[in-house]
């Protein structure tokens, strides 16, 4: 490069593409430094990840795909994938090929090179392929695809490198489709034809998709391609030629042409085997083996799965306590008295200590708990237990109608209902995606997880732990019962299809557990600044003033000044409501504002009652008795979910699924708060 | 039943065998998948995962009537018996999916 000439820069898309579990997320922190901004794809406001990738002149903006196993597209994730690769057209796709399981892997890549697109492939996990045995000669394997193949261990940072490069490399090359898999004869003759017709009867259309890739969906019947064909000119006519040929090709093979077309691209993938994978020894018995022997057991799988559960919030709990306490102090102590002690004006200094640091502080506390949760659902995810938690529960979920997919969703709900409604995507039944989207805010969330433990701290001392875990055993009841209920009556239909991958078990990596977590308490940090921050400051100008003016920050300390408030004549005007259930104004109150987000409930009892987290246990130990509180927990669990959710869920499943939502979460709630008083005074409790 | 020879090789595929529905098939047997009785998006999508007609598959777990976990050994066409041990991967399958897979039992592999 001379001096003085400006830099030309060079954009490039680039997809990262492969199956489910092959170390994509990883390669894609790899490439992108693990910095990834989150934006939505086009029509759907479904988010995803893009990061950036700069060397020399070259700038590539790498997409992070959902896992697909083909370019057929079953669940929405799926679809999102393929119409990303079809319609985008990004310029390269790094396809990230599990080395352990090249052969099915491989249906990918070539799915891909049919199509037409630039593909580097990333031949991941080299060192478990070697240690099961089996060496890959990716130079051959190179040649025979005609693309570079690029051996990585995503885990050890091994291959970025090169995979870099090669990125650079093919981003100068020209577009060659190649044929790869030869159908045969009589196909390949019907094949040509049948893209002949579409280059000269619709150029557009050929310009934007490879002619050959058309030909040989539509052979396929594949849906969508036969959608785009209908469009064109050329199209009922070219369909019924299309079904012609197929008829007589089926006569002449004398079996499905789909299935056909498939068996040549395994054999093809075969031949691609034989040649560059030699095996090393025989294959010992593998951990996978061991441990899946005792996880999936008939009898023992669910209740290890629980008590699997149980011990990593016991252990999240224990580990956080003291860092909850050293926070609790900083908040509650030092930062209210050092607000305090500056010479500001009263109103002022009473809205920064007893609104802001009082309301954000009484969250911020349980950031230690939330966080090690988050730890832990981003390792059961990472070292592959969670689809075999969906192989026990398949079971039980099949006498809902659902199956054990549904279960996914709802553990990710544990740290946060929003990652658990888009969850559902993966699910490639219509009816049990909805089902499960409705029901995945039941859930207990990390933002309710304040709630717990202010309200069973100060009724339940000493079985805290037994209370707490028994809202989310609840709430995992709740959402199979309701899913149960749906499926049965609004979505009446034969139960979808149960077919899942069980990956190997892995070591979990740090880097990427981190990554996840952090991305995950981002989203809990910025609701603290923003959402709990704005809210605490609505509640502490509604507290000092009333419909009879200002009343000054004076109503802190008098509960009669307090109840003149706005937001007393709210509680009071809610209370009647809630009056069965025996909750003052002022819980009242701090419900409604709890639909913006459940930790405001805290926040808000905080600033009502005139004290920080760890003091509220006195007032709402007189406030409630343990058969009220527990009430008014299960309420917190089960009404409404959170604006941010609700939003997710209109955005997944549509406004209509996010207004029955919230009706139905509203009523299921006050009917289990109130049965739960009901019952607990016959039995003659609180 | 097969398992009387004792040690059955699980390519004795000239031997008397019936077809049967995956889903009553027991621990540990090996099977060879015969034909898929599903809709199009079923056959495509159990092809995907390496399972179409020809393939060979280990049962690993039954729970009926709950899901199935096998796996899959090799796909067809991979006819050369050094693939017999060839990279192996695991699925879950639900029992309405194991019965509308038809699957030639090749006994229990020791």
């Amino acid at each position: 490069m001379s001096s003085g000439t400006v830099l030309a820069l060079r954009r490039f898309k680039v997809a990262v593409a492969g199956n489910p579990n092959v170390g994509k997320s990883v390669i894609f922190n790899e490439l992108t430094g693990g910095r990834a901004w989150v934006g939505n794809w086009p029509g759907v406001t479904v988010e995803k990840k893009v990061g950036r990738l700069k060397i020399g002149e070259h700038i590539f903006e790498v997409v992070d795909l959902p896992g697909i196993y083909s370019l057929t597209a079953y669940s929405v994730d799926e679809l999102i994938a393929r119409n990303f690769i079809v319609e985008e057209k990004p310029d390269i796709v790094v396809d990230i090929v599990n080395a352990a399981n090249i052969e099915r892997n491989l249906y990918l890549t070539i799915s891909l090179l049919e199509m037409g697109v630039k593909v580097v492939v990333a031949l991941n996990m080299v060192d478990l392929a070697r240690e099961q045995g089996y060496e890959i000669d990716e130079k051959k394997l190179s040649e025979m695809l005609g693309v570079p193949v690029i051996p990585t261990i995503a885990t050890t940072g091994y291959g970025i490198e090169r995979l870099k490069e090669a990125l650079v490399k093919v981003s100068e090359e020209k577009e060659g489709y190649r044929k790869l898999v030869n159908y045969g004869g009589e196909v390949e003759k019907e094949i040509s034809k049948i893209s002949r017709r579409i280059v000269e009867g619709d150029p557009k259309l050929s310009d934007k998709y490879n002619s050959r890739w058309l030909a040989v969906k539509l052979l396929e019947k594949d849906a969508d391609v036969e959608g785009k064909i209908r469009l064109s000119p050329i199209g009922e006519t070219l369909l019924s030629y299309v079904s012609e040929a197929r008829e007589k090709l089926e006569k002449i093979l004398g079996k499905d042409l789909e299935e056909y077309m498939v068996e040549q691209r395994y054999s093809y993938i075969s031949k691609l085997i034989e040649e560059c994978v030699k095996i090393l020894e025989v294959k010992p018995v593998t951990l996978t083996d061991m441990v899946d022997y005792v996880v999936t057991h008939k009898i023992f799988g669910i209740p290890l799965m629980f008590t699997a559960l149980y011990l990593a919030f016991k252990f999240a709990f224990d580990v956080a306590a003291p860092l909850c306490d050293i926070i609790d102090w900083f908040f509650g102590s030092f930062l209210y008295s050092l607000v305090l002690s500056f010479p500001l004006a009263g109103w002022v200094s009473s809205l920064l200590a007893d609104g802001v640091v009082a309301g954000v502080g009484s969250i911020i506390v349980f950031l230690p708990n939330i966080v090690f949760i988050f730890i832990f659902i981003a390792l059961l995810e990472d070292i592959g237990y969670m689809s075999r938690a969906a192989f026990v529960i398949d079971k039980i979920m099949r006498r809902l109608f659902l199956t054990g997919k549904s279960l996914l969703p709802l553990i990710l709900g544990i740290g946060c209902n929003i990652p658990g409604v888009i969850a559902c995507r993966t699910i490639e039944d219509e009816n049990d995606r909805k089902v499960t989207g409705l029901v995945a805010p039941l859930i207990s969330c990390s933002a309710r997880l304040p709630v717990y433990l202010v309200v069973a701290g100060a009724l339940f001392a000493g079985s805290q732990a037994g209370i707490v875990w028994s809202m989310y055993i609840m709430g995992f009841a709740f959402a199979f019962l309701m899913a149960g209920v749906f499926r049965k009556t609004l979505f009446k239909a034969p139960s979808g299809s149960f077919i899942m991958e069980l990956p190997p078990y892995m070591a979990p990596l740090a880097r990427n557990v981190l990554i996840k977590t952090w991305e995950r308490t981002k989203r809990f940090l910025f609701k603290a600044g923003t959402v709990i921050f704005a809210v605490s400051v609505l509640v502490w100008i509604l507290s000092v003033t009333g419909p009879g003016g200002y009343l000054t920050p004076a109503t802190f300390e008098d509960a009669t000044l307090l109840e003149q408030s706005w937001i007393g004549v709210l509680g009071h005007s809610l209370e009647k409501l809630f009056a069965p259930m025996g909750w003052d104004w002022r819980i009242s109150a701090a419900l409604f504002f709890g639909f913006l987000a459940k930790e405001v409930v805290v926040s808000t009892m905080a600033i009502l009652y005139g004290v920080g987290e760890e003091a509220l246990v006195g007032p709402l130990a007189s406030t409630f008795t343990p058969l009220t509180a527990y009430a008014f927990m299960a309420f917190v669990l089960l009404y409404v979910p959170c604006l941010a959710t609700l939003a997710i869920v209109r955005g997944e499943l549509g406004g209509k699924y996010a207004v029955f939502t919230l009706i139905y979460e509203i009523l299921l709630a006050y009917f289990v708060a109130l049965t739960i008083i009901g019952v607990g005074r016959l039995l003659g409790l609180g | 039943m097969l398992e009387k020879n004792g040690k059955t090789s699980k390519f004795s595929e000239g031997m008397l065998t019936s077809v049967m529905p995956l889903a009553f098939v027991k621990e540990n047997s090996t099977v060879k998948i015969v034909e898929v009785r599903g809709g199009l998006g079923l056959t495509r999508r159990l092809a995907e995962l390496g399972l179409n007609p020809g393939s060979l598959a280990r049962i690993v777990r039954v729970s009926p009537p709950g899901p199935m976990l096998i796996e899959v050994e090799h796909p067809p066409n991979s006819g050369n018996p050094s693939f017999g041990r060839f990279p192996s991967w695991r699925i879950a399958i639900g029992f309405g999916v194991a019965m509308k897979i038809f699957v030639q039992n090749l006994g229990v592999n020791v």
